[in-house]
Formats: C-alpha cells, structure tokens, sequence
C-alpha cells in the first residue's frame, strides 16, 4: 500500500516545488521599490473601493452544511460501492477482501442493496426540507428591495 | 523512509498548529490549518489507515475548513478584533492548563508502550465496506440520522438568524 501512496508524495512534493520555488526565486532577484500604487489590490483596473471584509449573507453558510453533508455521505457510500458486486455474487470473493472477517450474516446483493437505500432516504428526507424550506433557491421572492444585496 | 516521513509530517503538524495558536491574525490561522490536517492525513497514511487519511483531506481540508472561513466572515467587525488578544482568568486557566498537563504526563508515563515490527499494510476500504454492511450495520445507518440532524439543525438556526435580522434592522 506504501508504494501506490509513494506516487501521491511524489506529487504533492512536485506541487509544493511548483508554488514554493517561483516565490523563493523572485524574492532574491526583484528589487523592491513598494509605491501606494503597487502595494494597492488588483482589481482588474478599478480602484478597489470600501473594506475588503464585508459580512457575507448567512444563506452560503447553510449550502456549505448542506454540502459538508452531502460530502460525508458519499464517503460513507464509497466503501459499500466497493464491496457490492461481491456482496451480490454470494461473497465468494469476498471472504479474501474482508481478511478474517467470517461473519457475513447471510447478507446478500438485496439485503445490502436495501441498506444503502435506507441510509440515502434518511438523508433525502433532509433534502427535501431544505427544499421545501426554499435553502436551495438563492433568489427568494420572500426578500425584497435592499436587503437582496446583504 | 518511514521515520523520516513520520518526523518531517510530524514537524509540519506541529508547527503549523503552533502558528494557528500563536498568530494574531485569524484568516492566517484558519488557513494554516490546512497543513495541519494535511500532515495528520500523512501520519494516517503511515499508519496504514489510508480511509481515513483521504476523509481527512476531502472533510477537513475540502469543507471544514470552508465553514471555518466563512465563520470568521460572519464575526462582526473580524478586522479591527484581530491584533488583540486579551488573556482573561489568568489564575483559573493556569490552574485548568496544569491539571491537564499532569494528566497528560501521567497518562504518558503510566501506559505501557509496545514496539511492534511494521509489516505492509493492506488498503483498507473493502474491509471497511464489509464491516459497515455486517457487524457495523447500526452505527452505519444511525450515521445517516446524525448527518439528518445536523442539517435540519443548521437549517433551523441560521434561519432564525436570519428572522431576527430581517425584525431588527441594526
């Protein structure tokens, strides 16, 4: 197992590289000579106006639980997905993936196929109250004037 | 390799939790945090829990961390309070920080440590798979309940933000 994580250092090595080195190398050789103008934040032209810190509308904060728990799920699904075919060819080769785990409990590719669904309608049921609570809408005819630019 | 991998994620780790505690300014911290959790994730790995590694950097690093940033941006006024860190109950945090200190040592001194041989360690998401579909099956489908409450909850609170906001336009 080592070996095929050895590639992802490798990577992660050679990304690291990428971003360190340009920074490292242009430190030494620029002059620094810093003016307002320079020093002032890109904004494609335009002379930035206002704090940078605003406060964000509270709605992104509920699509990011949202998706935080959409992520989780499909992590909880990506194991399952792994062992199903197994499971459903009546765990012949399954007792080699599982090790020493002898204990199936009779569980076939149904009765496994019926876990997985029970494990994703609870998790619809919250779908369907953020939808049905309009999260998932982003313009809502609810809010009026001003305030859609909160 | 493997030692030197342990110390150099070990060193990662350490010091970029130390810069999270330490750095007055609180963007700087929640984005240090990223090689934190990407150094534990290389330590997960080295212990052969490679499951567990790759939910680190999806969960921690890909939406954790997200719902941190964007809790900073919701502070009121997060620009003028970085800078200030003001120690407060000094006598009972220093009472609290020895006692935990000492259970720390303690237990670090009174648990017997084994040295095992490392052997190859087998990838270990098929196990996993057949464990949450058999002996694990409860604490699997009671998980897809806790991810329901966790969303409903979040739901409802920002929502009553939101409702206050709109009565009390401050």
């Amino acid at each position: 197992m080592y070996e095929q994580y050895a590639h992802v250092l490798i990577f992660g090595m050679i990304a690291t590289v990428i971003v360190v080195a340009p920074i490292v190398l242009f430190a030494l050789i620029r002059p620094v000579r810093p003016s307002s103008e320079k020093l002032s934040p890109y904004e494609c032209g335009e002379r930035p106006v206002g704090e940078p810190w605003v406060q964000f509308n509270i709605r992104y904060y509920v699509v990011c639980i949202i998706f935080i728990v959409f992520e989780v799920e499909v992590l909880f699904m990506l194991p399952w997905a792994v062992v199903f075919n197994a499971f459903r060819d009546g765990g012949q080769n399954l007792q080699a993936a599982a090790g020493e785990l002898k204990n199936l409990q009779g569980a076939t590719g149904l009765i496994v196929f019926l876990e997985m669904l029970i494990f994703l309608v609870v998790l619809a049921v919250g779908l369907a109250y953020v939808w049905a609570k309009g999260h998932l809408e982003w313009i809502r005819e609810t809010t009026k004037g001003p305030e859609l630019l909160d | 390799m493997f030692d030197f991998l342990f110390y150099l994620f070990a060193v990662i780790g350490v010091g970029a939790a130390l810069f999270v505690a330490f750095t007055p300014n609180v963007v700087h911290a929640a984005l240090a945090l990223v090689p934190t959790f990407g150094s534990l994730a290389g330590l997960y790995l080295l212990l052969g829990a490679d499951f567990i590694a790759v939910t680190q950097v999806a969960i921690y690093i890909g939406a954790i961390l997200v719902l941190m940033l964007f809790g900073i941006m919701y502070t009121h006024n997060i620009a003028r309070l970085s800078g200030e860190q003001v120690t407060m109950q000094v006598g009972a945090g220093l009472v609290v920080a020895l006692i935990t200190l000492f259970s720390l040592v303690a237990a670090v001194i009174s648990t017997d440590w084994p040295v095992r041989e490392l052997s190859e360690p087998q990838p270990t998401v098929r196990r996993l798979g057949v464990l949450f579909l058999t002996d694990y099956l409860l604490p699997f489908e009671i998980a897809s309940v806790l991810l329901l409450i966790a969303l409903v909850g979040a739901v409802v609170i920002s929502h009553s933000v939101q409702a206050g906001k709109s009565k009390d336009p401050s």
